[in-house]
């Protein structure tokens, strides 16, 4: 018995019992055959490891609606829409020789491309670091002209390489408006989640382990980050989030909504530094105001949470706001150390 | 540890090596196959420690290589195949250590290129079958149904399939070497056309 022996062995035991069938007999000549030799269980051990570790391609696999497609790992270019120009169309896998061969050409040419494109982001100077504190704002222009809006008490981490650009965002709000160049997919990741875009504006939030994404231009597609950065090009299985959109991604899933023109607006005023509301709940109100100082709203008493607040506020002029509060929806405000603790005037 | 824990502590804490541990091999051993040899019985004593001794180890890197040194000089002794000068050169501490290099430790981004580079340059049957099998999840007769060939046919190309899959993602070197194809069974073609 040599080591190939035992090789080719393995493979076939491995290969019978994932067939899903195995008796009792099956299973007790494998363990005579494992145990006949310390290299047999060597050997399986090594392949059912490869086989374990293969499992992780199912972080590429299609959506349950797509056919079945026995050629979706050769073919990485053909099942896929252009998200550079937006177009919905799909090729489908040919069939003849000469198509297949150069679809197999490509496919590795894909995967070649998109290993190299990590090597280089990774072997590129370390990434640029941009943040700002609370009460802060910040406009970023990238060497390739994109665009970063940084909200306030957020950090971005921002890496250009040949065949990827890079953004991290670590904590808070970042808005981006993308330079065109359907030869570098722009990826902003949060967490497990990532955006990727070739041309468009969106704002990225990051609340808690959540992210929202509000596309208000163009489109993007969500998902894992390690799957958009591998893939060169995005399969038409994986969501995308239209301009007028916001998509809310959390450990539950993707919630998906559809806002008006004025509610992407309100959403998105604070790139001119204003925060804007309409008929908004006074808890929501406060817990932006609280993202822009320190000097934090508490809201005391419980009758206030059905309070509707509207109107156009400085983030950072907290003290307007608590007298716009005072005088026009009779509340209370009383300093409480670094707090200022809201309650209904009309208690009493 | 259950075999799944087993076979994932397997892949990336040991077989991530085996390329560099066949290069140290291939210092002492010119065959091909006596390498082969030491390392599947290097394999075989990692996976014969028990529970106390393998949480007792506080470096993988340094104990497979160790113990693959302790296997070598041990068939060495036994065949006689190199020198006593070779011998001592194994018992140098100093090629073992090594921390991992660059090239042994990916990342789980690299990992998944490596994987769907390794699925996408399989033969094209094998690539079907892995892909039906491994991306859609489907059982092996669902994959014979669909595929339109026998179940021992589908059963031969996971069996060759997972054996390339490991020589390419773990062992390969500058040169390629292939494992020898399945002893075919009479009446049986499945993988020739790609020989």
């Amino acid at each position: 018995m040599n080591s190939n022996d035992a090789e080719i062995e393995a493979g076939e035991w491995l290969a019978r019992l994932d067939r899903g069938d195995a008796t009792s007999a099956d299973f007790s000549a494998f363990d005579r055959w494992q145990a006949a030799d310390v290299r047999h269980a060597a050997a399986y051990a090594r392949l059912a490891a490869t086989w374990q570790a293969l499992d992780r391609i199912r972080a590429v696999r299609p959506g349950p609606a797509e056919p079945v497609h026995i050629d979706y790992l050769k073919s990485a270019k053909s099942p896929s829409a252009d998200i550079a120009n937006g177009s919905s169309t799909r090729r489908l896998p040919g069939r003849s020789t000469f198509r297949r061969r150069r679809s197999w050409f490509a496919a590795i040419a894909c995967i070649l491309v998109a290993v190299a494109g990590v090597w280089i982001a990774r072997d590129a100077v370390g990434p640029h670091v941009f943040s700002t504190g609370v009460g802060g704002f910040q406009r970023i222009v990238l060497e390739d002209r994109s665009a970063i809006d940084l909200n306030t008490d957020s950090e971005v981490r921002v890496q250009l390489s040949a065949h990827l650009r890079k953004v991290q965002l670590v904590r808070g709000e970042a808005s981006f408006e993308v330079a065109h160049d359907p030869t570098r997919p722009f990826i902003v990741s949060v967490g497990n989640t990532a955006v990727r875009a070739v041309g468009t504006k969106f704002d990225v939030l990051k609340v808690g382990s959540s992210v929202e994404v509000t596309v208000d231009e163009g489109k993007v597609v969500l998902g894992a980050p390690e799957l958009l950065e591998t893939l060169t090009s995005v399969p038409p299985t994986i969501l995308r989030v239209s301009a007028g959109q916001t998509a809310l991604a959390s450990g539950d899933g993707v919630k998906l909504s559809t806002l008006s023109k004025d509610g992407v607006a309100r959403k998105l005023a604070w790139q001119n530094q204003m925060l804007v509301f309409d008929a908004c709940p006074l808890g929501d109100v406060v817990a932006q105001f609280n993202r822009y100082n320190q000097r934090q709203l508490v809201i005391a008493d419980p009758r206030l949470a059905t309070l509707r607040i509207g109107g156009y506020f400085r983030p950072t002029n907290l003290d307007a706001f608590v007298r716009v509060l005072q005088s026009d929806f009779d509340v209370r405000v009383t300093p409480d150390g670094d707090q200022l603790s809201l309650t209904a005037a009309a208690a009493d | 540890m259950n075999s799944i824990e087993r076979n994932a502590w397997l892949a990336k804490e040991i077989l991530v090596h085996e390329r560099a541990l066949r290069g140290y091999l291939s210092r002492f051993f010119k065959n091909v196959a006596d390498i082969e040899d030491v390392v599947q019985e290097t394999y075989a004593r990692l996976l014969s420690l028990n529970d106390a001794a393998s949480s007792a180890v506080r470096n993988w890197h340094a104990f497979l290589f160790t113990s693959a040194r302790n296997a070598a000089v041990d068939r060495i002794r036994k065949t006689r195949v190199v020198s006593i000068d070779t011998l001592a050169e194994m018992g140098s501490e100093a090629v073992l250590d090594q921390t991992p290099s660059a090239v042994d430790t990916i990342n789980a981004r690299q990992e998944l290129a490596l994987l769907l580079e390794t699925v996408a340059s399989l033969p094209d049957r094998c690539r079907e079958a892995l892909t039906l099998r491994k991306l859609y999840g489907l059982p092996q007769r669902e994959i014979a149904q669909r595929l339109g060939i026998a179940e021992s046919t589908v059963e031969k190309h996971v069996a060759y399939g997972v054996r390339l899959c490991a020589e390419r993602m773990f062992a390969r070197r500058g040169e390629k070497r292939k494992p020898d194809p399945p002893k075919v069974a009479p009446g049986w073609k499945g993988i020739s056309d790609e020989q």
